[in-house]
């Protein structure tokens, strides 16, 4: 069975409520409350990991429901021999909708990049991998013309759903995107470096309203150090390692002979 | 160990030196007394010291045992009907630790009457997977399924006067000497009012 790392939020706030001196889960609620905010802040910022799903597409309407924990998207795309290949965005489309206010079948969505056409009617040969060199894309798509793809996407944020325009035969898209906390039995896994910033962080919060006892000069004082311990998250996560530094710096050597 | 009847004679032989059958206070108004003068002096101190700590003096606590839930059809959940009435202390505190019988590690999360409602849809309504309950009126109301046939254990800040005359009465000689004399001070009135004690009709 594989180890998480880190710890469960609720560990960390009893952790609180422990240099707080309490001896009893009262306020338990509150300070949960805060330090999911607290996590939501961090991993928006510092921490969060893009999720990358894959969905089906509703092939009769050519739409995709988001997922339920969708914050932001990063890309769309397909996989192609195994290879993600982005889609195009694009705002103007739009869907049209049938008397109950769903999106109508049929729609045209006939473009398929397999057998896309270049403006003067000659079909591209469909050889992705000349296009991509380490996992990234180098262009080269000669006499495709501009905005050509394996197919465009519109993000519908109030219907909740991808509309697509056109697409590949392929009946999946990737969607990648920056998620919202996702829970495990009903806690949160906490990254080890991300500890000290809930505590923090629930401190300052929970502190935050109460003027009168605390003083503002002490609050800022909590406000300051949770974003000093953010940043020193920050600093920590980002770091590389020897191997990654090395593996940068020597990208973009190329096998050329030399003295040409 | 001083019990509860204890500190009742005890306020007796301070208010009536001589005691006789027909003296004006009894033993359980004297436990009474005793009681409420308990409870003021234990809440006051409590609310003094909550800058300084935030939890309850141990000793000052009332264990009970084998708290059986049943399930109440109007509030759909299980209920606990609490065996005795607590003191009542800023955010439930009166109600210290609830937990099933041999796990105090599972205790209890204790959340207010609305949190069901202000917490909706939030990622925060799952309490960390941790079971909760709240506090209405003399039961306690638990927010998940709980079984029938297992017992829980509540430590509270019970009232005074639900504790019974021979059990331990949770008080500690620091407050012992205020306790009597409010107490005292409860009753002194009363002992100053002639009474029929001989029922002729004459107050005396």
């Amino acid at each position: 069975m594989a180890t998480q790392v880190g710890r469960s939020l609720d560990e960390i706030v009893r952790d609180y409520m422990l240099e707080e001196e309490r001896d009893s889960l009262h306020k338990y609620p509150f300070y949960l409350k805060y330090a999911i905010s607290g996590l939501r802040d961090l991993t928006f910022d510092i921490s969060g990991a893009p999720k990358k799903v894959q969905l089906e597409v509703d092939e009769s309407t050519n739409v995709v429901a988001l997922p339920p924990d969708f914050i932001k998207e990063i890309r769309v795309g397909v996989i192609i021999d195994g290879v993600f290949v982005s889609l195009g965005q694009n705002s103007d489309i739009i869907k049209k909708l049938d008397d109950c206010g769903n999106v109508a079948t049929n729609q045209n969505n006939s473009t398929n990049l397999n057998t896309a056409t270049t403006a003067q009617g000659f079909s591209v040969a469909n050889t992705w991998h000349q296009h991509y060199r380490n996992g990234e894309v180098i262009g080269a798509y000669y006499g495709i013309g501009g905005h050509q793809g394996v197919g465009q996407f519109y993000i519908n944020y109030d219907a909740g759903r991808i509309e697509f325009s056109t697409i590949t035969n392929q009946s999946n898209v990737v969607l990648e995107y920056v998620s919202d906390l996702s829970t495990v039995n009903g806690d949160f896994r906490v990254h080890p470096f991300l500890e000290e910033p809930i505590l923090n962080y629930i401190d300052w919060v929970s502190k935050r309203r109460k003027h009168k006892q605390y003083g503002a000069g002490m609050i800022n004082d909590l406000q300051r150090k949770y974003v000093d311990s953010k940043i020193w998250a920050a600093i920590r996560i980002g770091s590389s390692t020897k191997a990654q530094v090395r593996e940068v710096s020597k990208k973009n050597f190329t096998l050329a002979p030399k003295g040409l | 160990m001083i019990t509860k009847l204890g500190y009742a004679q005890q306020l007796i032989s301070i208010l009536y030196p001589t005691t006789t059958d027909d003296r004006k206070l009894r033993e359980q108004e004297a436990a009474l007394a005793i009681s409420q003068a308990r409870d003021i002096l234990i809440k006051r101190e409590i609310l003094q010291n909550k800058v300084e700590t935030n939890s309850i003096y141990g000793n000052w606590l009332s264990t009970f045992y084998d708290n059986k839930a049943y399930f109440d059809k109007n509030l759909n959940k299980y209920v606990i009907k609490l065996p005795a009435r607590p003191i009542s202390l800023i955010g439930d505190m009166g109600v210290y630790h609830v937990f099933p019988k041999g796990s105090e590690e599972n205790m209890f999360v204790p959340v207010t009457s609305g949190f069901s409602a202000m917490h909706l849809k939030s990622l925060s309504s799952m309490l960390g997977g941790n079971m909760a309950y709240y506090l209405d009126g003399n039961k306690i109301v638990f927010l998940n399924e709980l079984s029938k046939d297992q017992p829980i254990t509540i430590r509270m800040l019970a009232m005074g006067e639900d504790i019974p005359l021979d059990d331990y009465f949770p008080v500690d000689g620091s407050i012992e000497s205020e306790m009597l004399q409010l107490a005292v001070n409860l009753y002194s009135t009363q002992k100053q009012i002639n009474e029929d004690v001989v029922s002729d009709n004459v107050s005396q």
